[in-house]
């Protein structure tokens, strides 16, 4: 073969049929499954492992969304209040039911190699914890911005994520911790219904930048690697939204009409948080550069670039909006810019994927958002409909374009976290 | 899984199970060792995703007096209850924590002004929040501690304890 196709058959055509026949070729017994990697790797397609992993994978998602679709049912059976079964005994069901939830967890994964569903079920203890706390909550008439409720479940199931190494569990703990910091947010500002929520997008920059920082270093160590992208991939989202939101014209045309905002009605807490986030970004930041010591590591000078350029950005906000300045979206559209081909670069520097994808994620919806705010202006609005769908549609195809070729290469070198 | 991971594992368990009986454990001391009083309330019903239906209760001793108008969203309140025939009514607010053996409730000034006793809430089965919205009166029956923390014990309808099958 020789590596072409045969007559009338595109390259791309000849190895998605190859990918197939060597599978299957693998599945009959006709050749070895080294045998069959060596074939792939002769023409640069995925090794055999990866279909394999698929499977799993598809395995995972199911059990994850059954544990995500029993947990619901627990916090509406909760929430239904149902009379019939007395308070302290719908209390003792689920503090006896979250450790038995936990046990068959762990039994299904340690015990029966049921790995992945023993995972998806110790998912379900940890939702079972929270619901739980909102069931004595509730039989108190404790409220759900209770500012000890959601902490008390983060703390209690974040740890779990770690000792069971699981990236779902991960992944609703950061869940409840940006639930936790929203509800935690009425306490920052004088009235998170007014302007003076505007405050809270430099406060979560800091934040998203800590999730960020905490993702790279957990990058350094093996234990902790499977965690860095999930980390990584929120702190970086949580830092595009406040950049996002004051990037909009309207927003920042309000703010100006209003009372000048004043950074005397933030609470202390306001300011410890921020001021506990930065430092401990800093110190993650301190436990890379220590983890890359007697090593170039231009990786660590990309990262520690990326935090020092959120903290001036963060403070970008604080003195801009203190100065009621209108003229600041067109200063965090162009950071956003910035963000996005930064994330490209680095994406394709360091064959990280993921960044990639997310970096055209947040340019695609800032993209979208900005046309329509500010083309019905200039255009009847059925014409401003055909021309974002042509934008749309043509930048969606260059973008793809684009992304496919970044992520062929990155796929040639082998992703990272 | 190793024996530390193992280890690590039930402790962990172990502990959400403490968070959860220490959490139900305090309230319930306070229930059982505090001071009961009666406070006229007025209440709206709302619904929690979380938690599910529950009525919000406006406190009548929630009303700050003017000389306590500087007070900023945060600052904590206290105010002494004086008993009458139908329930109890404040008879002074002020900053610092009272002495002696008077009644009194803790408060922290909201962002509207007034004072949240963090027994704002009343939560109740679903669809029954209207037999408390419609009341004529609503009375709470409220168990304080020593320093003045309150926990809800029952709401009176109409002079009645909540029956949420009198629908």
């Amino acid at each position: 073969m020789d590596g072409q196709p045969a007559g009338g058959e595109s390259a791309n055509e000849f190895r998605r049929r190859l990918r197939v026949e060597v599978f299957q070729w693998r599945d009959e017994g006709l050749i070895a499954p080294e045998q069959a990697d060596g074939i792939l790797r002769r023409y640069d397609l995925p090794p055999l492992a990866d279909r394999d992993a698929i499977g799993s994978r598809t395995v995972s998602v199911i059990a994850i969304m059954g544990a995500a679709l029993i947990g619901l049912g627990i916090i509406a059976f909760i929430a239904a209040n149902w009379s019939d079964i007395p308070a302290l005994a719908k209390l003792a069901l689920m503090v006896i039911g979250t450790p038995v939830i936990y046990v068959a967890g762990w039994l299904l994964s340690y015990r029966f190699g049921f790995v992945r569903i023993g995972t998806a079920v110790l998912l379900l203890g940890a939702i079972a914890f929270g619901a739980s706390l909102h069931l004595v909550a509730q039989t108190y008439h404790v409220p759900v911005n209770h500012p000890n409720l959601m902490p008390a479940w983060f703390l209690g199931v974040i740890p779990l994520a770690y000792i069971i190494r699981s990236q779902s569990v991960l992944g609703l703990s950061l869940i409840i911790l940006l639930v936790a910091t929203a509800f935690r947010a009425q306490e920052w500002v004088p009235d998170v219904l007014d302007d003076e929520m505007v405050w809270l997008a430099p406060a979560y920059l800091v934040l998203g930048a800590l999730l960020f920082a905490a993702g790279r270093l957990q990058s350094r160590f093996d234990y902790t690697r499977p965690f860095a992208r999930i980390l990584s991939v929120v702190g970086l989202a949580v830092v595009a939204a406040p950049v996002y939101l004051l990037g909009n014209h309207t927003v920042l045309q309000e703010l100006r009409r209003a009372d000048r905002l004043r950074l005397d009605g933030l609470s202390a807490e306001y300011w410890t948080v921020v001021g506990v986030a930065a430092a401990l970004a800093a110190v993650a930041l301190g436990g890379i550069r220590w983890r890359d010591r007697g090593r170039q590591s231009t990786l660590f000078i990309w990262e520690a670039s990326a935090l020092a350029a959120l903290a001036v950005v963060a403070a970008t906000m604080w003195v801009g909006l203190l100065a009621g300045a209108e003229w600041l979206w067109w200063v965090f559209n162009l950071v956003t810019l910035a963000g996005v081909l930064a994330m490209i670069a680095a994406g394709y520097r360091w064959n990280r994927a993921w960044l990639i994808n997310l970096a055209v994620l947040i340019f695609a919806i800032t993209l979208f958002t900005r046309y329509f705010e500010f083309g019905f202006g200039l255009l009847e609005q059925s014409v401003a409909f055909i021309v974002a769908g042509v934008i749309l549609l043509a930048g969606g195809f260059g973008m793809e374009a684009l992304r496919r070729r970044l992520l062929r290469r990155i796929g040639h070198e082998g992703a990272a976290p | 899984m190793s024996r530390r991971t193992t280890i690590l594992f039930a402790a962990l368990v172990a502990t959400q199970v403490i968070i959860l009986v220490a959490f139900a454990g305090v309230r319930q001391i306070a229930l059982s060792q505090g001071r009961e009083v009666v406070l006229q309330t007025v209440p709206v019903d709302p619904r929690s995703l979380l938690q599910g239906d529950y009525a919000i209760l406006d406190y009548e001793i929630a009303e700050l007096p003017d000389y306590l108008l500087d007070a900023r969203p945060g600052d904590i309140a206290y105010v002494l209850l004086q008993e009458s025939p139908e329930s109890w009514y404040a008879i002074n607010y002020q900053r610092d924590e009272p002495v002696g053996k008077s009644v009194y409730i803790q408060g922290r000034v909201d962002e509207g002004g007034r004072l949240d006793f963090g027994i704002g809430t009343y939560f109740v089965p679903e669809g029954t929040g209207r037999i408390i919205e419609q009341a004529d009166d609503v009375k709470v029956v409220v168990v304080l501690d020593d320093q003045g923390n309150a926990v809800i014990k029952e709401v009176l309808v109409d002079g009645e304890p909540f029956d949420p099958d009198r629908r």
